[in-house]
């Protein structure tokens, strides 16, 4: 699966998320997930980044598994206190279902990863995006590693200036998020416009259309994994609805 | 026709009150290398503005006065349009890269003109093998030290094969095998006819110039044969304060 054309990537991520959204039970969802992540390590992405990334939605995810279990009613009462139903068996069945799904869709979003950003740029034009609003998906996938360097070197700033994060107090913490966030969007939109400058000084839009010096072409495996794909999801979808 | 004419050119940014250029004239010849040289803060970064249309189209602010790229008046002019004749190397090269690679960044600006793929590709392998970086192709410019993402800056403006050149307050930024390969380059470039305008804080990074203008304060103080400003510039640093150098960029700079 490496080396497919972006725009099968494209395909895929839609029909990964799509089965993600109308799947209902928690194992049809759990073996959507585990697929992804055969996918994921097809196309050689570090296992350990997808650990990584998991990692850090831990607390979101347990929050949510939380959650939906005690406010999810109906089905057996498995745990109560005092004629309040606290989990439910409907509990665990919801809260499974949005688990799996939550991880189908960040890990499915990984596929972006396997392809060059300029590469999504070739794949929107030549799905007939117009190439203005294609390099601006560009450059906003360029902006954010710039975002979180900035959020950096204003957080090293700030600590070298005496500020510790680790021991300030909660409502300081926020106080003091809410200061850094103006300069450091103001910094970043401020570079962004210089790129904007740059980029007509570039001869950008010069002319209404413009040449790419490669184009994508699909391959027979581009070719197979699209039918899959979309053959896969629209039987199941067909089975859901039917029966 | 000469290539550069800024007549009577004054600006003043709608956010600042004061004057930044002040009734600044001067005219380029085809084929000249001028080095236009000043402390930080004295106008140099406006004026290559001025020169690329992006002052007046995109900063707004009060312009009077004129400038004209090869006949063309750029209040005339959008700024992609002027980038055909007029190639602008900005001083930070990380708000210019974009691309995912190398290649990606210097075929940008001829993907833009409509060009054959042909004739991208050459342009881009020409551009490569002129400034020396034809084993970056593949890199990310992120993953580049300061001095090549400076050469590869240079090389987007350069695949727009502009017939004038102005480079803003690049060369002081590179090492020394920087600059001879820049000066090297550049003096290659007069003699296919380019027409390239220097702009630089420390006068003797542009030894290669014909002609160095000195900008104090927004006013054009000098315009003169480089030797002759050099030996001008160095005498009036020595009555002024008592040195002969500049060794540090910025207002907090000054004279060793």
């Amino acid at each position: 699966m490496t080396g497919l054309d972006p725009r099968t990537k494209i395909v895929m991520i839609i029909c990964l998320s799509t089965l993600a959204v109308f799947l209902n039970e928690p194992w049809p969802l759990l073996l959507l997930f585990i697929l992804t992540l055969v996918i994921l390590l097809i196309m050689r992405i570090n296992f350990f980044r997808i650990i990584m990334r998991f990692k850090k939605l831990l607390p979101l995810l347990l929050l949510m598994l939380i959650i939906q279990s005690v406010f999810s009613a109906g089905g057996d009462v498995l745990l109560s206190f005092q004629g309040v139903n606290i989990l439910t068996t409907n509990g665990i069945n919801t809260s499974l279902c949005i688990l799996f799904r939550l991880l189908t869709f960040f890990s499915s979003a990984m596929i972006i990863m396997t392809s060059h950003s300029r590469d999504y740029v070739l794949a929107l034009v030549q799905l007939k995006i117009p190439y203005e609003i294609a390099f601006m998906v560009l450059v906003s996938l360029r902006f954010l590693p710039v975002f979180i360097e900035e959020i950096k070197d204003t957080l090293v700033a700030m600590q070298l200036r005496g500020v510790d994060l680790q021991r300030i107090p909660w409502r300081h913490k926020i106080k003091f998020y809410t200061h850094l966030f103006a300069p450091l969007l103001s910094r970043v939109m401020l570079k962004a416009h210089q790129l904007a400058i740059a980029m007509e000084a570039r001869a950008f839009r010069v002319y209404r259309r413009r040449t790419y010096l490669r184009l994508l072409h699909y391959s027979a495996k581009d070719y197979v994994a699209m039918v899959f794909f979309i053959t896969a999801t629209i039987a199941v979808l067909a089975r859901d609805f039917l029966y | 026709m000469d290539a550069i004419v800024v007549d009577r050119l004054s600006y003043r940014y709608q956010a600042v009150g004061r004057e930044i250029l002040k009734n600044i004239s001067f005219k380029v010849a085809p084929g000249e290398i001028v080095a236009l040289v000043g402390l930080s803060g004295c106008g140099k970064s406006t004026l290559c503005m001025c020169l690329g249309g992006i002052i007046p189209h995109y900063l707004g602010g009060m312009l009077d006065g004129q400038v004209l790229i090869n006949g063309k008046d750029t209040k005339e002019y959008r700024v992609a349009r002027l980038a055909l004749e007029v190639g602008l190397v900005f001083q930070d090269p990380d708000t210019q890269l974009f691309a995912p690679t190398v290649e990606d960044e210097i075929a940008f600006a001829p993907e833009n003109l409509c060009l054959p793929v042909e004739e991208v590709a050459t342009r881009v392998d020409n551009v490569l093998d002129t400034l020396g970086i034809t084993s970056l192709r593949k890199t990310n410019p992120n993953h580049l030290s300061g001095g090549q993402k400076h050469l590869v800056a240079m090389g987007a403006v350069l695949a727009l094969e502009p017939s004038i050149l102005v480079l803003d307050e690049l060369i002081a930024q590179l090492d020394p095998a920087g600059k001879r390969i820049i000066n090297e380059i550049l003096v290659d470039l007069r003699r296919r006819g380019k027409t390239i305008l220097i702009v630089e804080h420390d006068p003797e990074a542009v030894s290669i110039a014909d002609r160095m203008l000195v900008l104090e304060e927004g006013r054009l103080i000098k315009d003169g044969e480089t030797a002759t400003v050099l030996e001008w510039w160095e005498s009036m640093l020595r009555h002024k304060y008592g040195c002969k150098s500049w060794t540090i960029s910025g207002h907090a700079a000054g004279p060793e």
